[in-house]
């Protein structure tokens, strides 16, 4: 893409009036030069047609952030800590959308699901969503060169996924707290599967031996990791076996914490108090931090005091841990807190590690949260 | 930066190269007050001195494993432990092996803990709880504990990815066809294999397949860990195996009743290393990156001598499928 006439650094330098190795270093975004000479160099070159790479080590590279039209509710928590990763390490974020359509193929089971708020707007199936580059929508991708890394901020179809990798070949890409085994990138994840369990172990320490799983009654995906990490923890405590199953729905929990009225709920057996279904459990395990307040709101209803009578703990993202998210009624809620900004800052660290050393994709990185005590958890009653 | 040389700094020192040179390096031979001046003079004219950082000590890692796991000729953890002593010898570290012969609550630790011997230890492989304690109650270094953890050591951990690893096997399975997917693992006798036990579900449930309790077959004695592989009367099309032990055993169990993997029955498994053994079946398995674990491993001792850290966590290693055809596509 050189103009006919070979500009060299060497005639950029001598227009100067410094050396050749400071131009180069200049352009190349190197230490060692003032940002004025930087500067003057960089226009100096433009000036005489020497190609200045846009994306220069050192210098700003650019991070393309990709999220779907109309983008979920928790895609907006994910710009926001990006942006405030990106912050001041040499990387500017460059954000696209994505139009829905992708083919939705996250099965959700009957057995978790009730209606499907499951967002799917086109249900055509046609796969790729990535439409042709247009000028109305102005829908082009930039040059894979001038990328340093994608991250796609909120939980995509495979397709789209596949369809973006293939747009931009070698450009390292990053999924942002989901996964897709089928599309072999890396992915930073929240570890809900082992995160539930900090609250599980907490009530468990503090003496509970009836706690209940409260998921909500429209699960989103993640709930399956919770639900299955529940389990997990419980079974490692010996409280139910591995392959148990049970109805964790809060409609589900709501009957049990009002006793009588068992309205149409079928009863299943629930992990830590099988054969004990009459006993009101003494602590609800929500798997995020709506249901808890739904909870807290009906214990409060039924004259059932928190954290005395029953402890209730949820799972939030927020950008800071430890940061406090007081429910409706301003209740500092026990939660489990995962890192949004730990999760950014990974996000970020590995397209810097993968654009240094062009190694392979590490596949699916679990990383946990932590524990916020709040006010809502206490030793069960009687003890 | 440019032309910035060992040969600028010694001039304008007043030193020679070499003891330039030593003073960056850390070496002996300069005082500290000259050295810690030529670094400050190196540094303010520019002098790349990242090069010099780099270079970190040379420390003893101790490695611990019970011998429990050894005595297999191609055992899991002898193979880790190998690929551990390498990942230490990379990073001029050395590693002392000792095994654990006797885990009972009076049985004497690990010599290697005494005398200031060591500056790290690597745990490879559970060792029983009681005495796990005692290890890190008398262990005064950086802890790493490798292919295994409980939350209860506070501990650093580096594993490789159960949950995940699993939940990518068996959706192999289902995305070649399978409906009817068996478990072949006792979660009852090792956290990891109830983590893997987990991914299963997670597959299941995603796919909205059943969970069908007969096809959960344990291929130990929960009680005395002896093996004993039952099969039921029917059996799914596929099985996911939480071990390549597990899958060797059911393929043999299998034969018993005259059927041929993978062309009656499919079968997908997790550890990736039996192969290296002549008489192993090549199984389609979740490769369990024993390199990079060692590597992060040693990473993380060799972070927490420089820097102090204190507990981080786990880490789940992930990897992918090795494809070697136990596996049919229906």
């Amino acid at each position: 893409m050189r103009p006919k006439k070979q500009v060299k650094l060497a005639d950029i330098a001598e227009k100067l009036g410094t050396s050749i190795v400071s131009v180069s270093n200049a352009l190349a975004g190197r230490k060692g030069v003032s940002e004025e000479l930087r500067a003057r160099a960089v226009r100096c070159a433009k000036e005489m047609g020497y190609p200045v790479k846009e994306r220069a080590p050192g210098a700003a590279a650019r991070i393309l952030v990709l999220t779907y039209e109309n983008e979920a509710e928790e895609a907006a928590v994910s710009l926001a800590a990006l942006r405030a990763a990106t912050a001041g390490v040499g990387f500017e974020l460059e954000r696209r959308t994505l139009r829905r359509g992708g083919s939705g193929n996250f099965a959700i089971p009957e057995a978790m699901t009730v209606g499907g708020s499951e967002s799917t707007a086109g249900e055509s199936g046609d796969g790729f969503a990535i439409p042709e580059a247009r000028a109305d929508d102005g829908f082009t991708f930039p040059a894979a060169e001038s990328i340093a890394g994608i991250i796609f901020s909120e939980r995509m179809a495979e397709a789209d996924l596949r369809a973006v990798c293939e747009a931009l070949p070698g450009v390292p890409a990053v999924g942002y707290n989901f996964f897709d085994c089928h599309v072999p990138i890396d992915y930073i994840c929240d570890d809900g599967f082992h995160g539930i369990g900090i609250a599980y172990r907490e009530l468990y320490r503090l003496g509970h031996r009836d706690i209940c799983l409260v998921t909500p009654d429209v699960p989103e995906a993640d709930a399956i990791d919770r639900y299955l990490g529940f389990l997990f923890e419980a079974s490692q405590h010996g409280q139910c076996g591995a392959e148990e199953e049970i109805d964790s729905s809060l409609e589900h929990f709501l009957l049990r914490l009002g006793g009588g009225s068992h309205g149409s709920v079928e009863r299943r057996p629930t992990a830590g108090n099988s054969g004990s279904e009459e006993r009101r459990p003494t602590a609800a395990l929500c798997t995020d931090d709506k249901t808890a307040a739904a909870v807290l709101r009906e214990a409060r209803k039924l004259g059932i005091r928190v954290p005395d009578e029953l402890s209730v703990t949820g799972y939030r993202r927020a950008a800071r841990k430890g940061s406090t998210n007081a429910g409706d009624d301003g209740v500092d809620l026990t939660s489990v807190i995962c890192d949004e900004r730990l999760l950014a800052e990974k996000c970020v660290d590995t397209i810097r590690k993968r654009a240094a050393k062009g190694n392979e994709p590490d596949g699916i990185r679990l990383l946990i949260g932590t524990l916020h005590g709040g006010a809502t958890t206490a030793p069960p009653p009687g003890s | 930066m440019a032309g910035k040389k060992l040969k600028d700094v010694a001039e304008a020192t007043g030193v020679s190269v070499v003891t330039v040179s030593n003073a960056l390096g850390g070496r002996r031979g300069v005082g500290e007050a000259t050295a810690a001046e030529i670094r400050e003079k190196a540094e303010a004219m520019g002098v790349d001195l990242t090069r010099y950082e780099k270079k970190e000590r040379s420390a003893t890692i101790g490695v611990l494993v019970s011998r429990t796991y050894i005595s297999v000729g191609v055992s899991f953890y002898w193979a880790l432990y190998e690929k551990t002593a390498y990942a230490a010898s990379r990073r001029h570290c050395f590693t002392m092996l000792e095994m654990i012969e006797d885990e009972s609550d009076d049985a004497p630790l690990p010599q290697i803990l005494g005398a200031e011997k060591i500056d790290g230890l690597i745990v490879v492989g559970a060792i029983r709880e009681r005495y796990m304690r005692r290890v890190l109650g008398a262990a005064n270094v950086p802890v790493v504990l490798l292919d295994f953890y409980r939350p209860e050591y506070a501990c650093d951990g580096v594993l490789s990815n159960n949950y995940i690893g699993a939940y990518r096997a068996a959706q192999y399975l289902v995305d070649r066809g399978h409906r009817e997917l068996g478990f072949i693992g006792t979660a009852e006798t090792s956290r990891n294999v109830a983590e893997r036990f987990m991914g299963f579900r997670k597959c299941l449930l995603e796919n909205g397949i059943p969970l069908r309790r007969e096809f959960i077959i344990r291929e130990r004695d929960i009680r005395t860990e002896e093996i004993c592989l039952v099969l039921p009367e029917t059996l799914p099309t596929a099985f996911f195996c939480s071990s390549d032990y597990a899958a060797e055993y059911l393929i043999l169990r299998l034969k018993e009743r005259g059927l041929l993997v993978p062309e009656d029955i499919s079968v997908a498994s997790y550890d990736d290393y039996l192969y290296r053994r002549q008489d192993a079946n090549p199984l389609t398995t979740y490769h369990v990156d024993m390199e990079k674990m060692a590597k992060i491993a040693v990473k993380l001792i060799l972070k927490k001598l420089r820097s102090g850290g204190s507990f981080r966590g786990v880490r789940y290693v992930d990897s992918a499928m090795v494809e070697r055809g136990s596996v049919r596509a229906l």
